[in-house]
């Protein structure tokens, strides 16, 4: 009789949820009045419900060979998320504890920490040319394209995550080798100017022949230069703006004469230190720059 | 034209059953899902694994009975963690994202593993005795969920018309079937 009324396609519906409101609320009206219509429902219901046990539990069979695939790339999201403060209070708990007592996550954190260090100096060091460069294109007022900043910054985040997924390793370190550094960092000084007289001419001489040395790769030549032309400065009568420009450029360049030269010790990290700590120096960014790459991952 | 026609077109391949739709799902929405959690609702990371199976869970079954159907009102992953956040809700727990993810409608709750797995007995008992051809039909209407076009078209069957009479035929059988075993 139920099945007259109610056909199976609609009890089915019903067990399903699949009825409008008014039908579903009718068909649970007749199920608390009639006993029998109740039994063949709760049938119905229980084989469907079967049939949806056995899918889930063909798909959690499934998720837990998927996961079983993930786990290593877990850890390493984990780290990254504790690095990144992107993980509640316990979870950070969870990370720290098994730093104390798993050996192999914890030489997993270490490496990951280093070379998320590594790509965030990387960054910072590419961002801070291209906003030189900026400067320099806004200086000479060349007529460019305005590029809003953020489109500037993420193209330079692409090409850096396109250097190094496809540039690879050895050519990263390779970038930041002493060589490749100074050839980045030195520049050809301007000399010439309106200083006058033969101690002076001598010095010009003298400063001329060490950027020689320089630019000619004979780094232990240039590093005496640099040497004696910083101690002849002091006695030598200068303008104070000219004498500035002479300080700093020796300072800079017995630097990078070290750098290429491979004799970078105590002595070169503390002047290094120095120079970009002082905010009038000339070479402060360039100085801060090399700073991070002598401490980069890459090295 | 549909806001999510990206995610509807994604949910009609999760619809149509296929492993490597399930899949990749299930890879795209597991990081995202588990820092959410973690970070919003201080679970650990055990505990994120595990909602995150609950939830898939209960979004597979609403994919499954066509509870969630196109036009869509939010993407697939604010539904996915609208669903977390109402497990949660349901045991009592609570999170700081109140409105930013919109309610769903769920199940109370998901049946212990013990009970899934007498729910899933009794029907593999009567798929036994019901026959290959209502058994190979009722498989993939109620555990693949195909729709009746795709029923026929992998049956070789021309008429939908026919599946749907076949497919109630079987569902009849069966309901006999169980009658008896009880």
């Amino acid at each position: 009789m139920d099945e007259k009324v109610y056909t199976l396609e609609e009890i089915e519906a019903f067990c399903l949820g699949r009825l409008p409101t008014e039908k579903q609320k009718a068909i649970e009206e007749r199920i608390a009045e009639d006993e029998s219509f109740q039994h063949r429902v709760g049938l119905i219901r229980s084989i469907l419900e079967g049939f949806l046990a056995m899918a889930t539990e063909d798909l959690e069979e499934k998720m837990n060979s998927w996961s079983g695939g993930l786990a290593a790339q877990e850890d390493e999201e984990l780290i990254e998320w504790y690095l990144t403060d992107e993980l509640g209070p316990k979870a950070k708990q969870y990370v720290e504890e098994r730093r104390k007592t798993d050996t192999a996550f914890d030489t997993l954190f270490q490496s990951q920490k280093r070379l998320l260090e590594g790509l965030d100096a990387i960054q910072t060091d590419a961002f801070a040319n291209q906003l030189t460069a900026w400067e320099r294109e806004a200086q000479e007022e060349t007529p460019v394209r305005s590029l809003n900043p953020w489109i500037k910054r993420l193209s330079i985040a692409a090409s850096i995550a396109l250097l190094v997924s496809i540039g690879g390793w050895g050519y990263m370190k390779n970038q930041y080798s002493n060589q490749k550094l100074f050839a980045s960092l030195y520049q050809s000084p301007n000399i010439g100017g309106t200083l006058g007289g033969a101690t002076i001419d001598q010095f010009k001489e003298e400063f001329s022949a060490a950027h020689r040395s320089l630019q000619g790769g004979e780094y232990a030549v240039a590093i005496r230069q640099f040497t004696t032309l910083s101690n002849e400065l002091e006695g030598l009568e200068l303008d104070p703006l000219a004498k500035t420009y002479y300080e700093q450029n020796v300072d800079w360049s017995l630097l990078l004469a070290k750098l290429a030269g491979n004799q970078i010790n105590d002595g070169f990290r503390s002047e290094l230190a120095r120079i970009a700590g002082d905010e009038s120096h000339e070479y402060r960014l360039q100085a801060s720059s090399l700073q991070k790459k002598l401490d980069s991952f890459w090295r | 034209m549909s806001k999510y026609r990206e995610d509807e077109d994604r949910l009609e391949e999760l619809q149509s059953g296929s492993d490597l739709a399930w899949k990749s799902f299930y890879e795209d929405m597991r990081s995202p899902f588990r820092m959410f959690f973690m970070k919003r609702a201080s679970l650990g990371p055990e505990e994120a694994g595990q909602l995150f199976h609950d939830t898939m869970i209960i979004f597979h079954r609403n994919v499954l009975r066509r509870k969630l159907v196109a036009p869509l009102k939010s993407s697939l992953k604010t539904y996915l963690f609208g669903i977390g956040k109402n497990v949660l809700r349901k045991e009592g727990r609570k999170g700081d994202w109140e409105a930013e993810i919109p309610e769903v409608s769920i199940e109370a709750a998901i049946e212990s593993v013990h009970e899934r797995a007498a729910k899933a007995d009794l029907v593999r008992r009567l798929l036994a005795k019901i026959g290959e051809s209502c058994r190979e039909l009722l498989e993939l209407v109620y555990l693949k969920g195909y729709v009746m076009e795709a029923v026929a078209k992998e049956l070789g069957i021309t008429n939908e018309g026919t599946v749907r009479k076949r497919k109630f035929d079987c569902l009849k059988k069966m309901r006999l079937l169980l009658e008896e075993d009880r």
